[in-house]
C-alpha cells in the first residue's frame, strides 16, 4: 500500500506545484488568440485594406539568385503589368 | 397578400440601405483601437516596435491560414474587393498563395508607411491613422512610401466625409468615435464640442509635430 501511495503523492505534488504558474499567466495560444481577435476587430483585412494595396504596389519583388534571360524578361514584363507608375487610390467596397 | 409582400419588399430594401450605409461608415471605435494597440504593445511602453509588430504579423498569418498548410490562400481572405488585388501584388512567385515571407514583407512595409516620424516605432496616433487609412486609403503623393504629415489632408478628407453622417460639416463625438477622447478635446480648438475638417487635420499635424 505504501509503495503505491508514494508515486501517487509525488504526482499530486507535481501537479499542484505546477498550478500557480499555469493560473498566473494565460498560455501562449490564449494570448495569441486574444491578440488576433483584437487586431481583427480593428482591421478585418490582414493585408491592410486600402493602405495595404497602395503599399503592395510599391513592393519590389525579390530577385531570384540566378535566372535565364528569358525568365528575367518575363519577370520584367510581369512587374511592369502589376506595378503602376502613378499612385494608386484604392476604392474598396464590400462585395455585394 | 400582395400589399403585404410589397410592404416586406420595402422593409427589406430599407434594411439593405441601412446596412450599406453602416458598412460605409464603419471605422472601429477608439476603445477597440486602443485595445489592439495595447495587445501589440507587449512591453507596455506605449509604443509598438518592429519586434512587437512582427509578433502581430505571425499571429495574423496563423489566423488567416485556415487549413494550416503554411500559406494564405486567396480563399482565406475576407470578402472585400480590395484584398484579391493586394494579394496579386504581394504574391511575388505567382503560385496563387502567400508564404510567411511574402506576407511578412507586406506587413513590414505597412509598419514602415505608418511610422510617420520615422523613429522605428508606432505611437497610438500613428496606429490610429494606420487603421483609418486602411479603411479610406492613402495617396503617396511624393512616392516616399511613408505617410507624410503633408499627405494627411487628402486622406482625412475622405475619412471625414465617411464619418460626417448628418453632412453638417462637423464631427460630433459620436461621429468621431474612432478618435481618442482626449485627442478630440485637444483638436477641438474652438471648444464647440465638434470637429471641423480643419481642426482634425491641424490637430493631427500638431500631435505629430509637423
Amino acid at each position: 500500500m505504501k509503495r503505491h501511495l508514494t508515486p501517487v503523492l509525488l504526482l499530486s505534488f507535481t501537479f499542484l506545484g505546477s498550478l500557480p504558474s499555469a493560473l498566473a499567466a494565460p498560455s501562449t495560444s490564449a494570448r495569441d488568440a486574444s491578440l488576433a481577435a483584437a487586431l481583427q476587430a480593428v482591421s478585418p483585412d490582414p493585408l491592410g485594406g486600402q493602405l495595404g494595396l497602395v503599399v503592395a504596389s510599391r513592393i519590389v519583388a525579390p530577385k531570384p539568385a540566378a535566372t535565364s534571360v528569358a525568365l528575367a524578361r518575363l519577370s520584367a514584363l510581369n512587374s511592369a503589368k502589376t506595378r503602376p507608375a502613378t499612385p494608386i487610390v484604392a476604392n474598396a467596397r464590400p462585395r455585394p | 397578400m400582395n400589399l403585404l409582400r410589397q410592404h416586406l419588399r420595402f422593409v427589406a430594401l430599407f434594411a439593405f440601405i441601412l446596412t450599406a450605409l453602416a458598412a460605409r461608415a464603419a471605422l472601429p471605435n477608439s476603445a477597440n483601437i486602443r485595445a489592439a494597440f495595447s495587445a501589440l504593445d507587449a512591453s507596455g511602453n506605449t509604443a509598438i516596435n518592429l519586434d512587437e509588430w512582427e509578433r502581430g504579423t505571425a499571429v495574423l498569418f496563423q489566423s488567416a491560414d485556415r487549413d494550416r498548410n503554411g500559406f494564405i490562400d486567396a480563399a482565406d481572405l475576407p470578402g472585400t474587393a480590395i484584398a484579391p488585388d493586394t494579394f496579386l501584388r504581394v504574391d511575388h512567385n505567382r503560385d496563387g498563395r502567400l508564404s510567411r515571407d511574402e506576407f511578412g514583407v507586406l506587413r513590414r512595409e505597412l509598419f514602415r508607411a505608418a511610422d510617420i516620424d520615422r523613429d522605428d516605432q508606432l505611437l497610438i496616433v500613428e496606429y490610429e491613422l494606420l487603421i483609418v487609412f486602411e479603411q479610406v486609403g492613402w495617396v503617396d503623393r511624393n512616392a516616399s512610401e511613408r505617410i507624410e504629415p503633408s499627405e494627411l489632408r487628402e486622406s482625412l478628407t475622405r475619412a471625414f466625409q465617411q464619418l460626417d453622417l448628418d453632412r453638417n460639416g462637423h464631427l460630433s463625438p459620436a461621429e468621431a468615435a474612432y478618435l481618442r477622447p482626449d485627442a478630440f478635446a485637444t483638436f477641438d480648438s474652438d471648444r464647440d464640442q465638434t470637429l471641423t475638417l480643419d481642426e482634425l487635420v491641424a490637430g493631427y499635424r500638431k500631435e505629430l509635430g509637423a
